[in-house]
Formats: C-alpha cells, sequence, structure tokens
C-alpha cells in the first residue's frame, strides 16, 4: 500500500494514466500551435504587404525589405517548428522550440509594425497559449527568450525596444517584471491543472482495478453459466434421445399386443375372454395415446416443430374429422354436428396434420366432458386484412362446464381440473396444452368460454395464406408403377421391410386378412434387393433397422429410380414424435403409419394407394 | 532508426544527435541573422539634407515671421511618413500655435491616383495647423537640400536654419527620439540643442539632376 492509500500497481498504474494524458495534451498543443505559428507567418507577411509593402527611391520601387523578412525569418521561424511537431509531437524539445519561436515571432511581428504599441499584447497572448502545456518550464523557456531579447537589443540598439536612444538600467527589470508578473498566475494555474491531472489519473486507476475485478468475476460466472448450460443442454438432448428410443421400443412391443389382442378378438373366443381381450387392447389404446401424448408435448417444447405449408382441404378435413368424431360421439348418445358456415374457402395453404390434430384433441375433450346433448365444430371466415383469409374454429358442447377460477389451470401440463383420486375421466392432461402450443406456433391462440352445468366453447383463429393457383384442380397422375394388368386389381403384393419378427408377423397377418400376398426382407439392403428382383406393389418399410435403415433405404431406392419409375413406400415406424413424418416424406417415402397399425389404418393406406395404381381406364 | 520509448516519443539515436545539434546551431544562425538584417536595416540613417543655412528666398512656400517655421518633406508612398507624421502630431500638441508647421509632399510631376489619394496626405491634413504643400518634381525639396522622406527642417522666425534631421528612431519606428527631444529643445529656446539628426526614410521624389539618396 502506498503512502496515497491506493495499493501500488494503482500508483503505478495512475503514473501511467497521468503520463499518457499528458503526452496527449502536449501532442494537441503541439498541433495547435503548429496551426497557430503558419496562421501568424501568413499574418505577418499580410502585415507587411499592409504597412510597408514597397520602398520608394524617387518614383522608383521595389519590394520593401521587411516583406523578404516576414517570407524569409517567418518562414525560418514556422517550418522547422512545424517539422518538429511533425516529426516529434509531444516532446520536450518540441514545445521547447515553439516557445522560442513563438518569443521570436512577437520580435518579429512587433518589427514590422514599426513598433505600435498593440502588437506587443502578442508577447502576453503568446504566454498564455503557451499555458495550454501545462508545463512552468515551457513558460520560463519563452519568458527567459523574451528577457534575453531585451537585454541584447537594450545594450546595443535601445531605441527598437524601449523607443529611446538612452535608456535607464530601471527600464530592463520593469518589462522583465511585467513578464514575470503574468508568468506567476500562468505557472500557478499549469501547475494546479496538473495536480488535478495527477489526482484524476489516480481516480481512474482505481476505478479500472474495480472494473477489472468485477469482468473477472462476470467473466467466471459467464464461464459457470456456460458450463451450466452446456449440462442441460446435453441434458435436454439425452432427454430427447432417450423419448425417441423410448418411442419406438415401448411402441414396438405395444404394436405387437394390440395386433395380437385383436387378432385373438377375431380367433372365436368365449364371451368372457372376448371381453378380457378388449378389456386389454383398451387399455393398450389409452397407455398409447397417453404415451403419444408425450412424447409431443416433449417435442413441442423442445422447439423441433416444423410445420407444413400445404394446400389443405378444409372440405375434406371436416369430412374426416365428422367420421372419426360422430362415431366416438355415438357412443356416447350425444349428438354431433361439424359445420362450415358460408364464406369457408375450399383450399387454403396450411399444415393439415396439425390442425386435424388440434381439432381432434379439442372434439375428443368436448365428447369425454359432456354426458348429455351434443358437440359441435363450427369453422367461419372473419375479416382479415392479408392477402389470405382468417379462419374461427369453435368447439363446443353442452357439457359439464368449467369453473371460471379453473380456468387458468386449462392448459398447464399434466394438470386436471378433477385431480382426485376418485375422477371420472381419464387422460394424462396433455391434450389441451398440446392443442394450445400447435395453435400458437400456426400464429394463434386458444381461448375458452364456459358456463358452468350449460356448456363450454374452444375457439381460437388462424391466418392461412391463399391456396397455391390450381388447388382445386385435379391432380395430375403420379408417376406409380401400375398394378400388372393381369393381376388382380384388388389383391397386391406388398413386400414388408421390418426387422422385428412380431411386428412382421402382425403386418402379414392383417395383410393376409385383407387378400394381400406378403414378401419380406429383414433390413433397407436385403429390402432393397427384394424390390428388384420381385417388384412389388407396394412396399410397407420400417425405419429403424439394423445394416441399413429405412431412411437410407428408400433414398437409396430414389437415386435407383432416376426418375424413370416410382415404387410407392409406406413407411411403417414407431417413432411417433412429431415432425417424424416430415422425415419419412423428406426420405422420399409416399405415406406414413404410426405404429401400432391398426388394420383399419392399413387397409385405408392401401385402398388409397391401389386406387392410385390402377392403369387410367381407356375411354370408350 | 531512433525508436519510441513506452508512451510513443520519439527518441534520438545516439548517432543522429550531433546532427540534430548541428541543424539547431544552422536554424539559429538564419534566425540571428535575419534578425539583425532587419535591425541594421531599420537602424541605418538615410541621406542627411544639405539644406541652406537660412531660408531659401526662392522657396515658394511662406515662413512665419513672428514664430518658428517647421519643413517636413515626405514622400506619400514611403511606408515611415505614418511614423513620421505621428511623431510630428506628439509635437505639435506640445507647441500648438507657437510653431508654423508646412508639410512638403514630393510627387512625380504628372502624379494622380495612387500618389494623390492615400492615407498619407489624409493623416498630415488631419494634424491641425499643418498646412500641406505638393511639390511636384522636387522642386522645393531641392531648394531646401531634402533628399529623404521624413526630413525636418527647422528655422527661426529671422530665417536662421537651427535643425534639420528626422523625428523618428528608426526606419518607420515610432518611440521617444533625439529629433523630437531636440526640437523641443529649440522651442524651449533651450541653447546648445542637437542641430541635426540622423533620418530615416525613402528617397523623396527630386529632379533627375539631383544626387541619388539611397533607401
Amino acid at each position: 500500500m502506498s503512502a496515497s492509500g491506493f495499493p501500488e500497481p494503482v500508483v503505478q498504474r495512475a503514473k501511467v494514466l497521468f503520463a499518457e494524458e499528458e503526452t496527449s495534451l502536449h501532442r494537441q498543443t503541439d498541433r495547435l500551435f503548429a496551426g497557430l505559428l503558419v496562421f501568424q507567418w501568413l499574418a505577418c507577411i499580410a502585415v507587411a504587404l499592409a504597412f510597408s509593402p514597397r520602398a520608394w527611391q524617387g518614383t522608383e520601387s521595389s519590394v520593401h525589405p521587411h516583406v523578404y523578412a516576414a517570407i524569409f525569418v517567418g518562414a525560418a521561424l514556422a517550418l522547422p517548428a512545424c517539422a518538429l511537431v511533425w516529426k516529434q509531437p509531444g516532446c520536450t524539445s518540441t514545445r521547447h522550440a515553439i516557445a522560442l519561436c513563438q518569443a521570436l515571432f512577437s520580435a518579429l511581428l512587433i518589427h514590422i509594425t514599426g513598433g505600435r504599441i498593440e502588437s506587443h499584447f502578442h508577447i502576453f497572448g503568446s504566454l498564455a497559449f503557451l499555458a495550454f502545456y501545462r508545463d512552468w518550464r515551457v513558460l520560463l523557456s519563452a519568458s527567459a527568450i523574451i528577457a534575453a531579447d531585451h537585454a541584447v537589443r537594450g545594450l546595443y540598439w535601445p531605441a527598437s525596444v524601449y523607443g529611446m536612444s538612452l535608456v535607464q538600467p530601471w527600464r530592463f527589470v520593469e518589462h522583465a517584471g511585467w513578464i514575470v508578473f503574468e508568468d506567476t498566475f500562468l505557472i500557478a494555474s499549469a501547475l494546479r491543472a496538473t495536480h488535478k491531472l495527477r489526482a484524476l489519473s489516480l481516480h481512474q486507476a482505481g476505478a479500472e482495478a474495480s472494473q477489472a475485478r468485477v469482468e473477472a468475476q462476470v467473466q467466471e460466472r459467464t464461464l459457470e453459466l456456460a458450463r451450466a448450460r452446456d449440462q442441460a443442454l446435453e441434458a435436454s438432448r439425452q432427454k430427447s434421445e432417450f423419448l425417441a428410443n423410448m418411442s419406438h421400443e415401448i411402441r414396438t412391443p405395444m404394436n405387437g399386443i394390440l395386433a395380437m389382442t385383436e387378432s385373438l378378438i377375431g380367433s372365436g373366443l368365449t364371451r368372457q375372454q372376448a371381453e378380457q381381450a378388449q378389456t386389454v387392447r383398451s387399455c393398450s389404446s389409452t397407455l398409447l395415446a397417453m404415451l403419444s401424448d408425450m412424447l409431443d408435448l416433449s417435442k413441442l417444447e423442445s422447439g423441433k416443430l416444423v410445420l407444413d405449408e400445404l394446400d389443405l382441404n378444409l372440405f375434406t378435413l371436416g369430412e374426416e374429422l365428422r367420421h372419426v368424431l360422430l362415431a366416438r360421439a355415438q357412443a356416447k348418445g350425444l349428438a354431433f354436428e361439424l359445420k362450415l358456415l358460408p364464406g369457408v374457402p375450399h383450399y387454403v395453404r396450411g399444415d393439415p396434420l396439425r390442425l386435424r390434430q388440434v381439432l381432434l384433441n379439442l372434439g375428443d375433450n368436448a365428447i369425454k366432458f359432456t354426458e348429455h346433448g351434443w358437440v359441435a365444430i363450427e369453422i367461419e371466415l372473419v375479416p382479415s386484412h392479408t392477402a389470405g383469409c382468417r379462419l374461427r374454429f369453435r368447439v363446443r358442447d353442452s357439457g359439464i362446464g368449467i369453473q371460471e377460477e379453473l380456468r387458468g389451470h386449462l392448459f398447464r401440463a399434466f394438470s386436471q381440473l378433477d385431480a382426485s383420486s376418485t375422477r371420472k375421466h381419464g387422460g394424462g392432461g396433455l391434450g389441451l396444452v398440446i392443442s394450445q402450443r400447435l395453435v400458437e406456433s400456426m400464429g394463434g391462440q386458444l381461448g375458452v368460454e364456459s358456463t358452468v352445468g350449460v356448456g363450454s366453447t374452444f375457439w381460437f383463429e388462424l391466418e392461412f395464406k391463399p391456396a397455391s393457383a390450381g388447388a382445386d384442380e385435379p391432380k395430375p397422375a403420379l408417376p406409380l408403377r401400375a398394378i400388372a394388368p393381369s393381376a388382380d386389381p384388388r389383391r397386391l403384393r406388398v413386400l414388408i421391410v421390418e426387422d422385428n419378427p412380431v411386428n412382421l408377423r402382425v403386418l402379414q397377418s392383417m395383410l393376409q386378412r385383407l387378400g394381400h400376398t406378403c414378401l419380406s426382407a429383414g433390413n433397407g439392403e436385403t429390402g432393397l434387393a427384394a424390390i428388384e428382383l420381385e417388384q412389388p406393389d407396394l412396399v410397407l418399410m420400417d425405419c429403424q433397422m439394423p445394416v441399413l435403415d429405412g431412411y437410407e433405404a428408400t433414398r437409396e431406392l430414389r437415386r435407383r429410380e432416376r426418375g424413370e419409375r416410382h415404387q410407392i413406400v409406406i413407411a411403417v415406424t414407431a417413432n411417433a414424435l412429431l415432425g417424424d413424418r416430415e422425415d419419412c416424406l423428406a426420405a422420399g417415402m409416399d405415406d406414413y403409419l404410426s405404429k401400432p397399425v391398426e388394420a383399419k389404418s392399413l387397409a385405408a393406406m392401401i385402398e388409397l394407394w391401389r386406387a392410385r395404381m390402377l392403369p387410367p381406364v381407356p375411354s370408350t | 532508426m531512433a525508436g519510441v520509448d513506452t508512451l510513443g516519443m520519439p527518441l534520438l539515436a545516439r548517432g543522429r544527435r550531433p546532427l540534430v545539434l548541428f541543424a539547431c546551431a544552422v536554424w539559429l544562425s538564419v534566425l540571428l541573422v535575419g534578425f539583425s538584417a532587419l535591425a541594421r536595416h531599420s537602424a541605418e540613417p538615410c541621406l542627411p539634407a544639405l539644406a541652406p543655412e537660412r531660408w531659401p528666398a526662392a522657396a515658394p512656400i511662406a515662413r512665419a515671421a513672428q514664430q518658428p517655421t517647421l519643413v517636413l518633406f515626405l514622400h506619400p508612398l514611403c511606408p515611415c511618413t505614418h511614423a513620421t507624421l505621428a511623431e510630428l502630431e506628439v509635437l505639435l500638441q506640445r507647441w500648438e500655435g507657437e510653431l508654423s508647421v508646412e508639410t512638403v509632399f514630393t510627387v512625380d510631376t504628372d502624379a494622380d491616383g495612387q500618389w494623390m489619394e492615400n492615407d498619407s496626405f489624409r493623416e498630415a491634413a488631419h494634424i491641425p495647423g499643418v498646412r500641406l504643400s505638393i511639390d511636384r518634381g522636387g522642386r522645393i525639396a531641392q531648394l531646401f537640400g531634402a533628399r529623404t522622406s521624413g526630413q525636418v527642417l527647422l528655422y527661426a522666425a529671422d530665417g536662421r536654419r537651427l535643425f534639420a534631421g528626422g523625428i523618428t528612431l528608426a526606419r518607420g519606428h515610432l518611440g521617444d527620439n533625439q529629433g523630437i527631444e531636440a526640437l523641443d529643445a529649440w522651442m524651449r529656446g533651450a541653447s546648445g540643442a542637437a542641430s541635426a539628426t540622423p533620418v530615416y526614410g525613402c528617397g523623396l521624389v527630386l529632379p533627375l539632376t539631383a544626387g541619388s539618396p539611397r533607401e
């Protein structure tokens, strides 16, 4: 610790700061003086031209010696000093040379103005200007030069400084005294400013030291935070990986359980056995639905959801919803209605899968919480300021309603309004949360209005871009490989590429019941060979397989086809996370079935693609 | 090559120091020579008048019969004229009404414009009690033997020449000087006052036959 109370490094730093600031000041003042000296040079020439332009000899004239003096003596004063400022700014020798030149400029100016008393003020102005250096030595240099000039002139030519030929010795003292008088104040001012600069440097050094400490702490904390973030990201990545694996690992056996249960139900069981098997199927379905919800939520929360933007037929979507929900409503004895109000366009651009999922969730929810009465879905057009259209979707029911104070809990994950152990309605409490997140990701907001005992209305509004030109025109036929004309068009040759024997057996069982012929391959590589050899009508492709997975196998297939033919490939996978369908389509597959595959879904899918593969009917 | 110190200040290499010192010496010598030449030019007296001892009878300007008459010869374009007129004004403030003053501007025979309309005439006309004369071709100056602008001649009432010299202490330089002191002394009637002082200024316009004063 130093005498000033600051640590020694701070004091040392303060010295450096002071020296830097002082040098900066000296350099700045040097530059000012360089400008001033050049200005004075030009001013002296102007003064000489104004006061004594020409010397006369009768009627003849020549340039007055004062003009030459102003040009050449002025240059000898201004230019070397400027060169020093250029080459050695801030140096001690530079400012002392400037002091010398400035003092001699006073002498030159006084001389060429004929000793006018006004020009003597230049001396005092020069001293004040030199005080900008805050260096008392510079003031002494200039003062010494002025005093020496007076002394020499007083000795050899007194008239040039005192205005008279005979001068008393005290005149020199008087002139020097006035210089000292001014110097006293200027030097005091310079010392004071220097003292203040030292104090400021010390404070700045102290502040820098504090800042450095704070910055070091911030850096340390930042590193800790970065480490924590990395750990969190790694944990999140591991969680996603785990979920993806779990999705596959759980769905595969569930697929087997459901399919085998279904087979069991259709295998002539006793009534009691059939009821038990149906209970197994129902429990498995519920378990699978909850698992799907959890996986969907996980995907949404990780921000990995990518929305599709496709031409979407609202009427087709409505029909699908009606088909699914009507059956469920009727099973509970409820009326169900789906209305597309006038003005709703046939086609818009959006993500049909997500929109269908939201409406199905809300519809399912409405049916679940309605014991008597009805459930309705309405789609209406609302005014929009954009080029597209804005649609409002309402899912209404005459159910039990929701108390106002409980509505805040509706959209919280894993939260149910009736959390009691005796609650009547099942489910994981994720449906509404997923719906809300999906609506938000599509740019809307999900809202609810409800009256207890009367019913509830869940609604949301979404902005859609207009459908692409020709969206409602019939689509041209895909370049599909047509079914062999000789074959029975209802019987297809289906290649199942699947590594899991249970899944393989399930699919084979279903396909055989549907009347199709089955071929099989254990991984992507053998699958590609089988496609080449057997040329099946349709391929059901598992995604996760050893040797060559379904994605890579499909990519390779598309490369080999080179656009000349198109083998229909339908992904059948237990990867049930949101976005997996997009991955399959991106790999070149034509459609997607999620495991466990229901017989009805498989039949519908095959029927859809069989229709597309039929050769065009010749016109008669 | 010279390096820099910790603050970026250039350091002078040892080998270059004699060169720098030599350059400084040359520079200071140039300044010394310049200022010395300037001082010498200012302080070097010019040609004094070859003035007649008595007032020339042929002079076209009048001499006062009751008081001394001061004749000042000026070149209207000489830069030193302003200093001389300033000194004359100071002198006349002390001897107002006791001294008759004739200012003679020597100009070219066909002078106009620049010669006749300038500050020298206006300044001279502004001094109270001063009469102005234009001496075309310099015949009056020749008559009085004046050769340098700023030449002052003081004649007594009886026509005797009392003083001949300049009233500035150097070329175009203001300030107390021996010329003014001598005139003051003559006006006070002091015996033994200086009768001549150096004169500083340009050469007057004179007839071609006249001597050629140097500037």
